[in-house]
């Protein structure tokens, strides 16, 4: 017997439309389909967990609030609920914002001496920091959030370049530069960590 | 920068300046050529490039073995549940 033809789940343009409409049962199908991805997100951007729940929920109550406005201004839908949970993030953490004063330079030549090119000694500190999560997690935090927003996108959750760049509303080219140099920083910031 | 030196055409700053295009797959051809020839003589960007990737793979690894709440996702879905 020939088996049922099943349809094809909904994409996610087709859910936010039916959002739009506020069909529940749309809205239920774009968590199940985001939430991990937007909570790992909010979690790696805030590094606290309280904080990351309510960036998620405001995110989600925004999508339904807005869902009738979505014109595909970051991209893809993902693109876009990335940005509302950066933004639900931001408003959040206003106030922490540690800053990397020593490396606000540009220069790629700079940033490297400061990550340790040519450096013996630097190599077992980095190395010693990227097998332990706590160590790369503070790292991380001690990035300005331009930088820690680029590579948690792109490097964390495998973004493309091109989806970053459409998620954070900027061009392609300023994404490879800012992605670039906020990876020599966070290389610095491991390399030099002290006890590690 | 210090130790800097010229091989295949590059000196290390430059390769520096094109590990992200490098690791992303990028570059032009023969911009990709010149910076393996370099790598593949200069034990310092050799040394380097490793690290670069290294740390690239690490957040992958730690990103995706972060362990989420389930019990956010329901009072998630319960506010959610309320909206009108």
């Amino acid at each position: 017997m020939p088996s049922e033809p099943t349809s094809p789940a909904p994409d996610d343009l087709g859910l936010i439309a039916r959002i739009a409409d506020k069909d529940h049962a749309a809205l239920r199908a774009l968590v199940d389909r985001h939430w991990p991805a937007m909570q790992r997100h909010a979690l790696a951007l805030s590094g606290d967990a309280a904080l990351a729940e309510d960036a998620v929920q405001e995110a989600f109550v925004s999508v339904w609030g807005h869902a009738a406005s979505f014109r595909g201004e970051h991209g893809t839908a993902r693109g876009w609920l990335y940005a509302i949970v950066r933004n639900a993030v931001r408003a959040q953490v206003r106030k922490k914002g540690p800053r990397l004063e020593s490396l606000e330079t540009d220069d790629l030549a700079a940033l490297g001496e400061a990550a340790g090119f040519g450096d013996p000694d630097a190599v077992g500190s980095l190395q010693r920091a990227l097998e332990d999560h706590e160590s790369l997690e503070k790292g991380l935090a001690l990035l300005g959030q331009d930088d820690r927003e680029i590579v948690l996108l792109v490097d964390g959750e495998g973004l493309s370049l091109e989806e970053a760049a459409a998620s954070l509303g900027v061009s392609l080219a300023a994404t490879k530069s800012r992605l670039h140099r906020a990876r020599l920083r966070l290389i610095a910031v491991l390399s030099n960590e002290e006890g590690s | 920068m210090r130790r800097e030196r010229l091989i295949a055409g590059l000196r290390c700053s430059e390769v520096i300046a094109r590990l992200d295009g490098y690791v992303a797959g990028t570059l032009a051809e023969e911009e990709r050529r010149a910076v393996v020839a370099h790598v593949s003589a200069c034990p310092l960007c050799e040394d380097f490039g490793g690290r670069y990737g290294a740390t690239i793979a690490s957040i992958r690894r730690v990103h995706d073995e972060a362990e989420l709440p389930a019990e956010a996702k329901d009072r998630l879905l319960e506010k959610l549940a309320g909206l009108r």
